[in-house]
């Protein structure tokens, strides 16, 4: 198995006295679509400005394909970066800023660049300024994938797009994922924009990394289990609680387990990936954290 | 890298090519009523005590156009330093960081240094091209007069002269950049580069450049054939000439 595209010991960062991420330790598996998935301030972006050498960590390390965030050219070339609202230049116009990628990648694939361009159907000329959000988001997406990345990272790049724009854009990134072997982290505070496209997911709640594993393996893991209080108060070793809330006559449990569980006296049900995210989710910081288990 | 930061910067140079071109213009028009002036008054040819000379020279260029334009030149070698820090020093890096297109740029192959490197290198040289070309300009065109005038100490007019505005232009910069590294927003950065650099003009020349070198005592007898001398700016022409 090749090396893990993103390796984190450790890894935290501090604004101050602020915690924006601590302690996180992750090993992602090469040739993956990884999702980044958390609340607003949950520490997606710091992790995501540390994994391409925005930021520096206060303590821990992060290695990106081998090696440290923006040492060199070499590893800029390695990694491609939308930040967070695509920033672009406003005043300049659409093929400035394919010169601008031309001359600053020694592996820009103009044509590449060129036929996205085209297949949007973007006037060259047009200012960045005065495009919309979406095609300001496809600009810098296409600016990311024409430097011929062996990983891109996403951060939020469909957050303030509408509904359209958004599936035009994730459309737009699994061509790409299709087309080229390259690894692909995206940030969202949606499981629903990640759920389509991801097949490895990584959930930070509360600046610490909650859960991180493959979808597959995330879903066969996480069960809802219903039934009366008494008879969920005996669970077999093994399974862990995530969630729990309870009515008069009934409690609803959402638990890990690596083994299959029977249900004996409940009821067991699998989750959607969406309930298994809202329940990590919705820890609060003070629970106990469990055991941070990453399948490599 | 040069190419974008050129890209980046192609408004401004034009603008400043332009003001430079119409200054050179006003400049070479008046140089011609000021070098008619010389002649008439024929300075150049003066030996001995030149004091009528000049006297016609000078008040003939102090009443025309030129006049004018002489303080506004000199107004102006201090004046171009100030825009230069605030319209291309300020916005180098506060535009970048305000905007977040610093995330766009220093997520291409080139390394952040080179960036910086790039943009420091091309927009200052341009600075002190900008102020060089001035200051040769402005220096000499005004040549006949400071010469005839003979005060080029005189403390506004030493800054307005020579190198010293390329190091004016150059020290604009810098803190322009610099506030705008701080600050990361272009508007107040350019606010703050307009009150540093003319509180550091003014503390220059009002208080620190006279103690950079320590001042030159002489004694000399005093007569009324020495009495003339003590005009230093006609002595000096007097005694160079």
């Amino acid at each position: 198995m090749s090396p893990p595209v993103l390796q984190a010991v450790g890894l935290s960062k501090r604004y101050g006295r602020r915690e924006a991420l601590s302690d996180c330790t992750l090993a992602i598996p090469s040739g993956r679509v990884v999702g980044l998935v958390g609340p607003n301030g949950a520490g997606k972006t710091t992790l995501l400005h540390l994994a391409v050498g925005l930021l520096r960590p206060t303590a821990g390390s992060i290695e990106v394909l081998g090696g440290r965030p923006a040492s060199g050219a070499a590893q800029l070339a390695k990694v491609g970066f939308v930040a967070q609202d695509a920033p672009t230049y406003a005043g300049l116009s659409i093929a400035d800023h394919l010169r601008f990628g031309a001359h600053t990648n020694p592996g820009w694939d103009q044509r590449l660049a060129d036929d996205r361009i085209t297949r949007l159907g973007l006037d060259r000329s047009q200012k960045a300024g005065k495009l919309s959000g979406g095609q300001r988001a496809q600009l810098a997406l296409t600016l990311a994938i024409a430097k011929r990345p062996d990983l891109l990272i996403l951060d939020e790049p469909v957050a303030s797009l509408d509904p359209l724009a958004r599936r035009e854009f994730l459309q737009g990134l699994m061509v790409f994922i299709a087309e080229h072997d390259a690894g692909v982290v995206l940030s969202s505070h949606l499981v629903s924009d990640l759920e389509r496209v991801c097949d490895y997911l990584i959930v930070l709640v509360a600046s610490r990394v909650r859960i991180a594993g493959e979808v597959e393996d995330l879903l066969a893991s996480h069960y809802r289990l219903t039934g009366a209080r008494s008879d969920l108060a005996d669970l077999p070793t093994g399974v862990e609680v995530i969630e729990d809330s309870h009515t008069d006559r009934q409690s609803t449990l959402i638990v890990r387990s690596t083994t299959p569980i029977d249900g004996l006296s409940f009821t067991v049900e699998q989750l959607t990936l969406e309930d298994l995210v809202l329940a990590y989710m919705s820890q609060t910081a003070a629970d106990p954290l469990p055991t941070l288990e990453t399948t490599p | 890298m040069i190419w974008f930061t050129w890209r980046q910067f192609r408004t401004q140079t034009w603008i400043t090519i332009g003001a430079l071109a119409a200054l050179g213009v006003v400049l070479v028009i008046t140089g011609l009523s000021i070098a008619d002036a010389y002649a008439a008054a024929n300075l150049a040819a003066c030996q001995g005590d030149c004091t009528a000379a000049i006297d016609t020279f000078l008040s003939q260029v102090w009443t025309g156009a030129s006049g004018t334009v002489y303080d506004l030149a000199n107004a102006i070698m201090y004046v171009v330093p100030a825009v230069i820090g605030i319209f291309w020093g300020a916005p180098l890096l506060a535009r970048e960081l305000e905007t977040g297109t610093h995330r766009l740029a220093w997520n291409q192959s080139v390394t952040r240094t080179r960036w910086l490197t790039a943009k420091l290198a091309v927009v200052g040289g341009a600075a002190a091209a900008t102020a060089g070309l001035l200051s040769w300009a402005v220096t000499s065109w005004a040549g006949h007069i400071d010469q005839a005038a003979g005060d080029r100490i005189t403390p506004g007019l030493f800054g307005a002269r020579g190198i010293a505005p390329i190091g004016y232009a150059l020290f604009a910069f810098a803190l322009g950049v610099t506030t705008g590294m701080l600050i990361r927003r272009t508007v107040p950065a350019m606010a703050v580069t307009l009150a540093i650099y003319s509180a550091a003009v003014i503390a220059m020349q009002e208080w620190i450049r006279a103690h950079l070198l320590p001042a030159l005592h002489t004694t000399g007898r005093l007569d009324t054939s020495s009495l003339d001398t003590l005009n230093t700016g006609h002595a000096e022409y007097r005694c160079g000439q």
